[in-house]
């Protein structure tokens, strides 16, 4: 079997589809854990309250990961057959990741931002959970957008002849 | 990627924790309107204040309670910053404070004793080490403090020119190592306290007729506004060269109605809760960020507010001033 | 009462002297009453003045006191005023009001603008306003001390001559007086019995001739 580079640049798009949101809800969940801890450190009654806020930067790693196992599926990956892609091919599977990739990286990191400044309303009010849950989740929108897309184009845009 | 937001993440958390049991409003009203001193001290007990034993045998021990609450401040600092070198920037002006104290009471041979204050670091043995020759007793910027405050004392033997050059040496060690620990906040808020007590200096010497030399020397220098060039209008002594240094500063206002109040001859206290006017909007303005050092250090700054309001309060109420001139002057002082 | 005096002409002469001695110290030191009253009602008038003044001045500078320590913490009030910067003296004198000695205080103080010990840092303008404020009421207070000082002085030389001129006018002289009228009355009664002796002589030795 030989390698093309449509194969090293569809890897490529899985391992973006990994990495970038990934890295970005990594981010997200550590700054929101941190401030959390903050918060539990004074009143640890209001775990629960700040783990719901933690867990909403996680979901664009999520996206992510469901999108490069749809790539991964869709360059016959688990047939044990990796297709051999052209070039071309290669970078419609880098161009189909792009949206959750980079707007997954970006929104997961703000939306960490807004979840961790939230903590201060739980902090205060803690029976006002929803407004923050619901400034953060406004976030995540753009994010559930961006996957749409990537879902999408791989979905429909990609056939390279595989089991899918 | 997040930098100083990822770091304070943990600080801004407890911060938003313990900004709730910050007195409001209602609580101070409640203090203001108590009967006696004994129930504004239990009104501030049930508030979470430190209880003293000393509240049944003094008739105000504000100071006890007050130190013990900045105490337990500077605990807070020390626990979550995330930058150890943050406590300091709260302590220094208390072993500035105590050099000052006892470098005055080794030149005129009085007794430091009541004067020294308890929240320092530095302790008062080391200072006196120093002071006797034995400069390595303390970190080298005290030491070059008391080194500056002597040699200029010896030009003239007073003991406000101790003073003036320790507090100035104060805020150039502040500054230094508020740039150190790189919070642009913190150098912000340093830079309006100068120029806050450069503008003070500037009416209140006025007032009292001072020399320019000594106002020269008591000038801050890094603050927002040219401290080179308030020393000249100084000793210029024109209202429009004030003016001139102050245009596009933001401190117009305050500074025509010190002229004002120079001119009548009042009181300048009016002039001090503009300032702390000034301070109440940087400390709200950095409470507002929502994440990164400023929430954290806004607390702290509007914890250490809360205290002056506290002592303002009790220390009325000991006077006997009556509740709505108390109110009055708490207007817009607390927040 | 009893007067214990041997009824002569000597004694009567004696007496009268020191009744003469008497009304006349009597009427000196009922001068000098009137004198010191003057005076030290002189005294009263400007002690009452300066104290008005005074405490319309301590009323305006000790809230400034009290304001300052509504801001400054009880350390960095002990530690503005640790050292005191004015230095001035009393020159104290003495000066005579009718033979009295009192004291003659004066304020010696340098220039106003050092009197300030403390830097701007953490003191407030309103240490600097009661500072100010009692560092002009210090020359009255001053004052004040001497004039009370004096009205003190005055009023007991005042009690001392009035318990003087009571023990003269009310005890010595009319004491003298009675014993003046006393000696007079016994000598009349002496000079009448020898009268009546003589008569009675005259008369027997006029019978034997008959």
């Amino acid at each position: 079997m030989s390698i093309t580079i449509g194969m090293i640049l569809g890897f490529f798009a899985v391992a973006l589809a990994f990495i970038l949101p990934g890295v970005g809800s990594a981010i997200g969940t550590a700054l929101v854990g941190s401030a959390g801890s903050g918060v539990v450190t004074e009143d640890p009654d209001k775990f629960g309250q700040v783990l719901l806020l933690q867990v909403l930067p996680g979901t664009q790693g999520i996206y992510g990961a469901l999108t490069g196992f749809l790539l991964m599926m869709k360059m016959g990956v688990f047939a044990g057959d990796v297709i051999q892609l052209t070039t071309t091919e290669g970078w419609l599977a880098i161009a189909a990741a792009t949206p959750i990739a980079l707007v997954g990286l970006i929104s997961a990191v703000i939306q960490g931002k807004v979840a961790a400044a939230g903590l201060g309303v739980i902090a205060k009010r803690p029976e006002e959970l929803g407004k923050p849950l619901v400034f953060a989740a406004m976030v995540e929108t753009y994010a559930v957008l961006a996957f749409l897309a990537t879902l999408l184009l791989v979905l429909f845009g990609i056939d390279f002849g595989g089991v899918a | 990627m997040l930098g100083l937001e990822g770091k304070y993440a943990y600080a801004v958390g407890r911060s938003r924790a313990v900004e709730a049991k910050l007195l409001d409003r209602a609580t101070i009203d409640r203090v203001v309107d108590a009967p006696d001193v004994q129930s504004a001290f239990k009104i501030l007990g049930e508030a979470g204040y430190s209880y003293v034993d000393s509240i049944l045998k003094e008739e105000s021990p504000i100071d006890e309670v007050l130190n013990k609450e900045e105490m337990k401040l500077f605990y807070f600092i020390k626990e979550t910053s995330p930058d150890e070198r943050l406590i300091d920037i709260f302590t220094l002006p208390y072993d500035y404070h105590n050099i000052k104290v006892l470098l005055k009471a080794r030149t005129y041979g009085v007794p430091p004793a009541s004067a020294i204050s308890g929240l320092a670091s530095l302790s008062t043995e080391s200072i006196n080490d120093a002071l006797g020759g034995e400069v390595q007793a303390i970190p080298d910027e005290f030491s070059l403090a008391i080194e500056r405050a002597q040699a200029v004392h010896s030009l003239r033997p007073s003991p406000e020119i101790i003073d003036i050059i320790v507090d100035k040496e104060m805020y150039g060690d502040l500054l230094k190592r508020a740039r150190a620990i790189g919070i642009p906040f913190l150098t912000k808020q340093i830079q309006n306290e100068i120029d806050c007590l450069n503008l003070s200096i500037f009416f209140r010497a006025r007032k009292m007729g001072r020399d320019a030399w000594l106002v020269e020397h008591a000038l801050v220098p890094g603050g927002k506004l040219d401290s080179v060039r308030l020393a000249t209008a100084y000793k210029d002594g024109a209202p429009d060269s004030l003016m001139n240094v102050l245009s596009k500063t933001g401190y117009e206002f305050i500074a025509k109605r010190g002229l004002e109040l120079l001119e009548k001859g009042r009181s300048l206290s009016e002039i001090e809760r503009f300032f702390e006017g000034i301070s109440i909007r940087l400390i709200d303005q950095a409470r507002q960020v929502p994440l990164g050092p400023e929430p954290f250090i806004g607390y702290i700054l509007a914890k250490q507010r809360e205290l002056e309001v506290v002592r303002l309060v009790i220390a009325s109420k000991t006077a006997g001033v009556s509740r709505d001139s108390m109110r009055e002057r708490l207007r817009d002082g607390y927040v | 009462m009893e007067i214990r005096v041997s009824a002569t002409r000597m004694q009567l002469l004696a007496t009268r002297k020191r009744l003469v001695m008497a009304e006349r110290g009597h009427k000196l030191l009922k001068d000098k009453l009137d004198e010191l009253m003057k005076h030290f009602l002189e005294l009263i008038r400007t002690e009452h003045g300066l104290r008005e003044e005074v405490e319309d001045a301590l009323v305006h500078a000790l809230p400034g006191f009290l304001e300052a320590r509504a801001t400054m913490s009880n350390e960095l009030m002990e530690a503005a005023l640790l050292v005191s910067r004015a230095q001035s003296k009393i020159d104290a004198a003495s000066r005579n009001i009718m033979n009295i000695k009192v004291p003659e205080l004066t304020w010696v103080i340098g220039e106003v603008q050092d009197v300030y010990p403390y830097g701007f840092y953490r003191t407030s303008a309103a240490l600097d306003d009661a500072v100010e404020g009692l560092t002009m009421i210090m020359p009255k207070l001053v004052k004040l001390a001497e004039v009370e000082k004096s009205i003190e002085l005055l009023a007991s030389e005042l009690e001392r001559t009035r318990r003087r001129v009571n023990a003269l006018e009310y005890v010595v002289i009319p004491n003298l007086k009675e014993t003046v009228r006393y000696v007079v009355m016994k000598l009349d009664e002496a000079e009448r019995g020898n009268l009546t002796r003589l008569m009675k002589v005259k008369e027997i030795v006029k019978e034997k001739r008959a």
